[in-house]
């Protein structure tokens, strides 16, 4: 078989689409033919690497762009559904109404009571220790789960793929193009570990979760805007 | 937040908690009845996936971006029509193809352009010149490389290599034969292999 | 190159020798020479998009009539490269290579869609309505007499000021991890705005606003019926809201 006539053959036999005589004369010539085979195999990873390619992350405004067209097609309409605003997970929970029995608020309050003591307790045992993320079990793991915000664990896999890739290049940029991004991305991670050191003290607080958040967001659209440069 | 005792009247509606381990029909059909905290939940589901078919298909981050806000409002005002038929993500993914071809169209985007000026030259390249040097591939370079290919290659191999999709689907799809489907995609693959290598 | 002597008193070989030391001599003493660089596309009238990607060197784009993009550079050393691609009938990408500054001067029609990035330079762009996305590193971005529905501009570390309409459905974010976040709209302005600055502060420009949320780090407020989303964002900057007349 020619050579031409078996590479542009390639992409039917990987795809199982030729027929069985086809199949084996292909393979005969691809035993004695090393570099068809080699363009057999690349083709075969190309199209391996394809079916697991990574889903991209748009920017978090999207959605905030989403319900505005929804409300103002909604508005356009007439359809005289109330625009609904939707802030945050937190705010739509602020203005859900609860309704309780005396029991079940005497019940809350006895739970709150014990898991603050328990926390209490638990502070004055692990004062002055230091926190462990790494590994092991106890309270200052559970808190740094915890602390993990939602969609935090995406972006920080999406930031160590995009980092391990870029630090592979570093090595051929021009020197300036490399301080400006080591030292920018320096500071945003000292203000990342910043914020999340307060936010493993205080999970609660709202700032120091946008804040890391938003940290996050900026370092990955750092690494974007460097992949792009030659 | 107001807290009331019970026996106390509600001014207000009470919205209900939304199922986090609902199926995707059930928030659907509650997205349909105006459920917006259900719709949200469809959004955190899916809009990645809707994000990076219409990324890989058009090349560019604001287009897609763009893109993807048709298809989610597009899915507001069609979910009532959902039936569940056919699985979410299968309706949802056709709604994406559509939206991103409506655009190739506005845009004079043709599909059948194989080549950025004229006519591709046969790029049949029998072998390497060093054995097997293309490494294991990396993912980005290799999406940075579709981003390359034009935009008919970029669309059949999307469709049929990254999102799986027959040659039957991918011609009916683009309105295309089989066989120019086929003969695309391996161009495609041959494209893609060639500008890997040059990054060696 | 040929060198071709006629019958002559000095021997050719030794001719030939120093003619070209003479040229590489003079090659060595004359400084790289500053270029220019000028090209124009035509685009679809319907829809234009530019896309720049510089290194360092500054990127200013300005709305012109007609149906062109026209981009010119200057200041170019002998190491940087410039390609300009029309890459289909609305399309054009220019990409910078090499290590030395450029600065691109373009003109494009006022509906263009503008994506520019560069990691050490300031960006500036005027009186254009179509959606615009600048990303710089190290520098300043100003986008002034702006009127598009989506606007997209972050700095790391520089200022980052607007000035333009918000529309309806807009959707309006300028960051800055370092510097300094301005903007200035009309007002009449209707907008939801979400700011936060975690050292810098906020100053709301005297908008009338309701407030869902308000701290020192941050404001989630809105300004008649919310009609574009406005985000701003700052980790070290100040934050500041400015009331056109």
């Amino acid at each position: 078989m020619d050579c031409r006539l078996v590479v542009n053959s390639l992409s039917n036999y990987l795809d199982g689409s030729l027929l069985e005589a086809e199949v084996r004369l292909l393979e005969i010539h691809l035993a004695e033919c090393p570099p068809c085979n080699i363009v057999r195999l690349e083709l075969a990873e190309i199209r391996s690497a394809a079916r697991e390619l990574p889903l991209h992350t748009p920017q978090r405004a999207l959605w905030k762009r989403i319900q505005l067209s929804i409300e103002v097609g909604e508005s356009q309409q007439g359809k005289g559904r109330e625009a609904i605003e939707q802030p945050g997970r937190w705010s739509r929970l602020m203005s859900r109404h609860f309704t309780f029995t005396l029991p079940q608020l005497a019940g809350a309050g006895a739970l709150v009571l014990a898991l603050v003591g328990f926390s209490l307790f638990n502070l004055s045992r692990h004062a002055g220790q230091p926190l462990n993320i790494q590994g092991g079990t106890g309270p200052s793991l559970i808190q740094a789960k915890a602390a993990m915000l939602p969609g935090e664990p995406e972006m920080r896999e999406d930031i160590e793929r995009r980092m391990s890739i870029l630090n592979a290049r570093k090595a051929a940029w021009d020197p300036p193009m490399r301080e400006v991004f080591d030292s920018h991305l320096g500071k945003i991670d000292e203000s990342l570990n910043h914020c999340r050191r307060n936010l493993l003290a205080n999970p609660a607080d709202q700032d120091h979760q946008q804040m890391v958040m938003a940290l996050y967001e900026e370092k990955l659209r750092l690494l974007e805007d460097f992949d792009k440069l030659k | 937040m107001s807290v009331m005792l019970a026996g106390e009247q509600a001014n207000n509606v009470t919205v209900e908690a939304t199922n986090v381990t609902a199926s995707d029909y059930e928030l659907a059909q509650a997205a349909a009845r105006g459920d917006m905290e259900a719709f949200e939940a469809l959004y955190e589901r899916h809009h990645r996936r809707v994000y990076s078919l219409c990324l890989r298909m058009v090349a560019n981050v604001t287009e897609a971006e763009d893109l993807t806000q048709e298809v989610f409002v597009q899915l507001f005002r069609k979910i009532g029509s959902f039936r569940g038929e056919s699985a979410f993500t299968t309706w949802l993914h056709r709604l994406t193809v559509n939206q991103v071809l409506m655009h190739f169209r506005k845009r004079g985007v043709r599909l059948e352009q194989t080549t950025e000026e004229g006519e591709m030259q046969d790029v049949v390249q029998v072998g390497s010149e060093r054995p097997h040097s293309m490494p294991v591939i990396d993912r980005i370079a290799l999406d940075k490389a579709i981003a390359q290919l034009p935009p008919g290659y970029r669309a059949v191999f999307v469709l049929h290599d990254v999102e799986g999709h027959e040659h039957e689907e991918v011609a009916e799809i683009l309105g295309v034969s089989v066989g120019t489907s086929k003969s695309q995609l391996h161009k495609a693959r041959m494209k893609l292999r060639e500008l890997l290598n040059k990054k060696l | 190159m040929k060198i071709t002597w006629e019958n002559n008193s000095v021997s050719p070989w030794i001719a030939r020798r120093l003619v070209l030391s003479l040229i590489v001599v003079s090659g060595l003493a004359i400084p790289v020479a500053a270029q220019s660089f000028s090209k124009s596309f035509r685009v679809s009238p319907e829809a234009s998009d530019l896309e720049v990607v510089n290194k360092m060197g500054s990127v200013t784009v300005v709305a012109a009539e007609g149906n062109a993009i026209t981009i010119t550079a200057h200041q170019i050393s002998g190491e940087a490269r410039i390609e300009a691609v029309q890459k289909s009938p609305s399309r054009v990408k220019v990409e910078v290579s090499g290590s030395a500054p450029v600065d691109f001067v373009v003109g494009v029609p006022p509906h263009s869609t503008l994506d520019l990035l560069c990691y050490k330079g300031s960006i500036t762009v005027k009186y254009v309505t179509g959606q615009l996305r600048a990303r710089t590193t190290e520098g300043d971005i100003q986008l002034i007499g702006i009127r598009s529905v989506r606007v997209e501009a972050r700095s790391t570390s520089g200022d980052v000021s607007f000035s333009g309409d918000v529309l309806p459905s807009g959707s309006y974010t300028l960051k800055s991890f370092s510097g300094r976040v301005e903007a200035t709209l009309p007002a009449t302005a209707d907008f939801k705005l979400q700011a936060s600055s975690f050292r810098g502060g906020l100053e709301l420009g005297g908008f009338q606003m309701s407030f869902n949320k308000q701290t020192d780090k941050s404001v989630d407020a809105v300004s008649g019926s919310g009609r574009a989303a406005v985000y701003l964002w700052t980790q070290e900057g100040s934050i500041h809201l400015h009331r056109k007349p």
